[in-house]
């Protein structure tokens, strides 16, 4: 009977509190102290080029990608040598990882800087926003917005740092990291293609 | 990582002569090694690739160097926790125990082979097997303590013994915007809790032949008094950028029962020896550049025939200047570093017990490196390295093989090693080492009719890590 009733207390409490237990945020916090903030900083802004910015990125992608990492489902190079062991932490729960996604979700996105090559960057614009239509480019503004800004599962990537930008594109040519649509689109770029669209996202 | 053995030679030196210097001569000093290491139990812990922490081992990239300064203590690993009822972390010690190997065999061939005892020659093209093993503890302890000790078999040896020590006590905070990182390293080597790989204990070569003759005279901070000394500093870090140390080291002799005497103390130092280090580092891009500063001033009391409470004693002032770029990209790595180490010693003792006909003198060495590996796993090294300082030919006297004819300090040369990394755990190495100069002179620098460029030193070496 105690243990119904603990049980009950324990889902109405669960139920007010929109499913996030304390203990939760706790062990989220301290990750993101002690393990995330070592690569991405502490509020998302990215401690170099190998960490991505997870300032602003959305909430599903974020938990979408950590769950790959721990999943081993995401196997790109660096993700094996760096994801894989961090997403292991036992303490990485579905929940857990719901309450770092909604942490970095909620920081202010880091500003891009302003392109050193600005033609570069305006290729970079014109392809993002109108795709090559005589490639079979198709515009990436359709899915990851006017603003680069993202939606859902589709990541941010506005002010997004330029290298791990065009080590993500290559590694979709490569199939290193799997994804049937971005592999059919990142086929279609050139290098020079994979420099303008990462010079142009990272000064937004 | 300069050695135990080199050191422990040194010190052996000291006790004989009564000279409590490290800049002498000695059989055993010329036969050292250098050594460095990665450990696989970091990997473990973390869950995190070698690759992530060193760009090929033992050289760390920025993340590595941040894992040593936070304290070894970033854990992904399943481990035992537990609380105090007013909730403090009482413990969290990892499931699996934090216990590395390593295994390092290897050839050395000398130009012209050394002399033996009888005035014969002895063998060439030396096989060691091992020339170390070493079992590490190395890993988080506590939740905010961490360590790296090794223990290590050194073939030439036949024994086990204590190798270097880092044990460290590390909190982070802010102040402002700023992070900060704040700790305590209890270590046994000067500048072995050091992240750069420019500084003595974990500078470029990362082995070196244990069996072919090496230069003799080296400043007090080069190495000499490692896994002689304890020491604590106390450190602080400011925005992964400026970095300052402040320390002291006292002589905590190995395989000698205590405690220190007349027979037995050459060479320890008086009270306590300071230690400081700084540096500033800026990293963008790919890229990273490190430039600082460490030094120590070092009062030794000779022992022997002098009364190691009593006597005149030796003053050395150590004071080094210390670079490193690294370049880190997805195929290619550079690294380019450089140290330059400034001693000026006054040897009172020394001089009162006929072992140096000079008070006053300057012993100067500087390194250069510069390093490629393409995609981790081809690399090539060359190093240009000098020794030089003032004369003195009773410090520096005419001896076969390890001596000086002219008394001089002076040693300069090249390394050239060639690298290859199957796996990110596993080296082979091949190694050539020219000298211009060794010991104070280009042809006959012993005084017995041996060149410098006989001990041109040809070393092959296998290394892994478990």
């Amino acid at each position: 009977m105690k243990n119904w009733l603990a049980l009950t207390v324990g889902i109405a409490i669960t139920i007010v509190s929109g499913g996030v237990r304390a203990d939760d945020t706790d062990t989220a916090n301290e990750l993101i102290a002690n393990s995330c903030a070592n690569c991405h900083g502490k509020t998302g802004e990215s401690t170099g080029p190998t960490f991505p910015r997870l300032a602003g990125q959305t909430q599903q992608y974020i938990e979408a990608q950590i769950k790959a990492f721990r999943d081993k489902t995401r196997a790109d190079p660096h993700a094996q040598a760096y994801m894989w062991g961090m997403a292991s932490n036992p303490k990485l729960t579905d929940d857990v990882i719901t309450e770092v996604a909604k942490f970095f979700s909620a920081q202010k996105p880091v500003k891009g800087e302003p392109a050193e090559d600005t033609l570069l960057s305006d290729k970079g614009k014109q392809l993002f926003l109108h795709g090559a239509a005589e490639r079979g480019v198709p515009e990436c503004a359709q899915c990851h917005g006017e603003n680069a800004a993202g939606k859902d599962t589709i990541p941010r990537l506005a002010g997004q740092r330029k290298e791990y930008l065009a080590r993500q594109l290559e590694a979709f040519q490569l199939n290193l990291r799997e994804n049937p649509l971005m592999h059919e689109n990142a086929t279609k770029l050139t290098v020079e293609d994979i420099d303008a669209l990462s010079t142009y996202l990272a000064s937004q | 990582m300069r050695n135990i053995l080199k050191d422990r030679g040194r010190f052996d030196f000291a006790r004989r002569t009564v000279a409590s210097t490290a800049a002498a001569f000695s059989l055993a000093i010329l036969f050292a090694p250098s050594f460095a290491h990665a450990v696989p139990s970091y990997a473990r812990q973390t869950g995190v690739a070698c690759e992530a922490c060193h760009t090929v081992f033992p050289e760390l990239t920025p993340f590595g160097r941040d894992f040593k300064m936070n304290g070894y203590l970033l854990q992904n690993s399943k481990e035992v926790s537990a609380i105090s009822e007013k909730g403090k972390n009482t413990l969290t010690l990892s499931d699996l125990p934090p216990i590395s190997f390593m295994f390092d065999a290897s050839m050395t061939n000398t130009n012209r082979s050394v002399p033996d005892p009888v005035g014969g020659r002895a063998q060439n093209a030396q096989v060691e097997f091992p020339q170390q093993a070493s079992f590490f503890y190395a890993g988080k302890i506590a939740p905010h303590l961490g360590a790296f000790v090794q223990l290590t078999y050194s073939g030439p040896d036949n024994a086990f013994s204590m190798d270097n020590a880092d044990i460290r006590a590390v909190n982070t905070g802010s102040i402002g915007s700023s992070d900060i990182v704040y700790g305590a390293s209890f270590n046994n080597n000067m500048t072995v809790q050091d992240v750069f790989n420019d500084v003595p204990a974990w500078g470029f070569p990362f082995m070196a032949s244990g069996t072919a003759p090496t230069p003799a005279a080296a400043t007090q901070i080069d190495g000499t008094l490692g896994q002689d000394v304890a020491g604590l500093t106390a450190y602080f870090q400011i925005d992964r950028s400026f970095y300052g140390e402040a320390g002291v080291y006292r002589t905590a002799r190995l395989g000698t029962a205590g405690p220190l005497n007349s027979a037995n103390g050459g060479g320890a130092i008086q009270g306590v020896a300071p230690y400081w280090r700084f540096y500033y580092e800026h990293r963008w891009g790919h890229n990273s550049w490190e430039g600082g500063t460490f030094g120590t001033n070092i009062v030794t009391r000779p022992g022997g025939a002098t009364p190691i409470t009593e006597g005149p004693h030796n003053y050395f002032t150590d004071v080094a200047l210390d670079t490193q770029y690294q370049f880190i990209g997805d195929r290619d790595i550079v690294t380019v570093s450089g140290v330059w180490i400034h001693e000026n010693a006054e040897r009172d003792a020394d001089f009162a017990n006929f072992v140096a006909s000079r008070l006053d003198s300057v012993l100067e060495t500087a390194r250069l490196s510069a390093e490629y590996f393409y995609e981790r796993t081809y690399g090539a090294t060359i190093q240009y390295f000098t020794t030089w300082g003032d004369a003195d030919p009773l410090l520096f006297a005419p001896a076969s093989l390890t001596g000086s004819r002219t008394g001089k300090p002076s040693s300069n040369g090249e390394v050239f090693e060639l690298h290859y990394v199957p796996w990110l755990n596993t080296k082979l190495s091949l190694q050539y080492v020219a000298y211009n100069e060794f010991n104070g002179a280009s042809t006959n620098y012993d005084g017995f009719n041996r060149n410098a460029s006989d001990n041109n030193t040809l070393f092959l070496n296998f290394w892994f890590a478990f």
